[in-house]
């Protein structure tokens, strides 16, 4: 917690700084782990991803907090961070695992989360979201999560993604379509737009 | 109300919803803000050291770079002189004693050259060699040469090209061998050995100037044997170069 901290982890900026800087992450570190959480399908790589880019964060505090809108400045930082992400073989081997019909999407990886899921309907419910988010392309995964999630608006989501308003309703469309199999689980889910990944013969 | 906007929202809706209560057990741990201070803490010693390292790398690779375009841009002498093969020796002279690579034709521009060891720098510039024979005929060829230079009249004003044949098998040595000898004045003499010569035991050595005269002399298998060890040719280095 902030209490906790020491002058010296305030490097070069002050005190100040850092205390402003801890009570941002105290108080808003569950939304950004679970909207990182909804990205990515995995908690522990959620706080990674979160985690990373608050350290990246830090070196431009002053000038952030001075702007008055932090939120703006991290949350696009942890949607170019996923960015980055989506591109590793870490993310294909993690979004693979959480994809139907696998051995870990079959498991839980919440790990220490599991014991809070009281209702054995709604684990059924968690597990089909998360393998459908899973299986939507990484791009339809962050306007899924910055329309309906964080609440943007179309042109918010844009700026955020760095695309145009008409891509983000192509996508957030196409999203919501495979979402809806959900709310009637004999529709056939839409195509998305991920490419096939290889089958690996053993 | 248009049915497919209505549908549309109800899904926007439900998505909100599912997506609401997806998360909603989700609990980041506590010490997230103490691993971001330990992640902070970290990235500031990895680039206390890559920084440094960073640039002494970054300049070292300039100042490489600058000293690569500056050898590569640096002039090359032609010695071009008459009834002699074109040289291009490098300026300045390469340091240390070292074969580095030959060509298999007699010198041309630009050809690759050999030093030979145990002549001073100063006697010479720049050679060209039979790789296969050089190791059995430096030495002897070398003394030889160096030999001629004393014996011939010198001149700093012209160049002299001597002729010597190889002193032993001469059917091996498949390629021409030439030395070529610069004086610090900047004069030079090219000494050829090659397979047609004549070679009888220490036969007749001829010598061309470069202003078209021809000396011949016989050199004296005497005056070779004298000449033939290392340290003698180098006395004999030593004296030229004194010249």
């Amino acid at each position: 917690m902030p209490g906790n901290l020491s002058a010296r982890s305030s490097g070069v900026k002050g005190v100040t700084d850092w205390t402003d800087f801890a009570d941002y992450v105290g108080a808003r570190r569950e939304a950004w782990v679970r909207a990182a959480y909804l990205l990515v399908g995995d908690v522990h790589q959620a706080e990674d991803l979160v985690q990373g880019t608050l350290i990246r964060v830090w070196p431009h505090w002053r000038r952030i907090s001075a702007q008055g809108d932090p939120d703006a400045y991290v949350r696009k930082a942890i949607f170019h961070q996923f960015a980055s992400f989506a591109r590793t073989r870490r993310w294909r081997e993690l979004s693979d695992g959480l994809r139907p019909g696998t051995q870990s999407a079959e498991s839980d990886t919440y790990s220490g989360h599991t014991a809070r899921f009281d209702a054995a309907g709604a684990v059924d419910t968690r597990l089909q979201l998360r393998e459908t988010l899973a299986a939507l392309a990484p791009r339809q995964r962050a306007v899924l999560v910055l329309r309906y999630y964080l609440d943007l608006s179309e042109a918010e989501t844009a700026s955020v993604l760095g695309c145009s308003i008409g891509t983000v309703k192509s996508q957030a469309s196409k999203a919501l379509k495979h979402l809806r199999t959900l709310a009637s689980p004999g529709a056939e889910p839409e195509p998305t737009d991920r490419p096939p990944t290889k089958e690996v013969k053993a | 109300m248009n049915p497919a906007a209505s549908d549309d929202w109800e899904d926007e809706n439900a998505a909100r919803a599912l997506l609401q209560q997806h998360v909603a057990d989700i609990h980041p741990a506590p010490d997230l803000i103490d691993r971001v201070e330990a992640g902070i803490r970290q990235r500031r010693r990895t680039r206390r050291i890559v920084l440094p390292v960073t640039m002494v790398t970054a300049a070292a690779c300039v100042v490489a770079l600058a000293f690569a375009v500056e050898r590569t841009a640096a002039p090359v002498t032609h010695v071009a002189q008459a009834a002699q093969p074109v040289i291009a020796c490098p300026n300045p002279l390469p340091s240390g004693w070292a074969n580095a690579g030959v060509p298999a034709t007699p010198p041309v521009p630009g050809a690759a050259r050999a030093l030979l060891p145990g002549v001073p720098k100063a006697a010479v510039s720049c050679s060209t060699i039979d790789p296969a024979r050089a190791t059995a005929l430096t030495a002897q060829q070398l003394s030889a040469a160096v030999a001629a230079l004393a014996a011939a009249p010198f001149n700093s004003s012209t160049s002299t090209t001597v002729v010597i044949p190889p002193c032993e098998e001469p059917a091996q040595l498949e390629r021409p061998l030439y030395l070529i000898f610069e004086y610090p004045d900047g004069t030079h003499l090219t000494i050829t050995a090659n397979a047609e010569t004549a070679c009888d035991g220490y036969g007749p050595v001829s010598w061309y100037a470069n202003n078209g005269q021809v000396h011949t002399a016989a050199f004296q298998s005497s005056v070779l044997d004298s000449l033939a060890g290392s340290a003698a040719s180098t006395a004999s280095a030593a004296s030229v170069a004194a010249r």
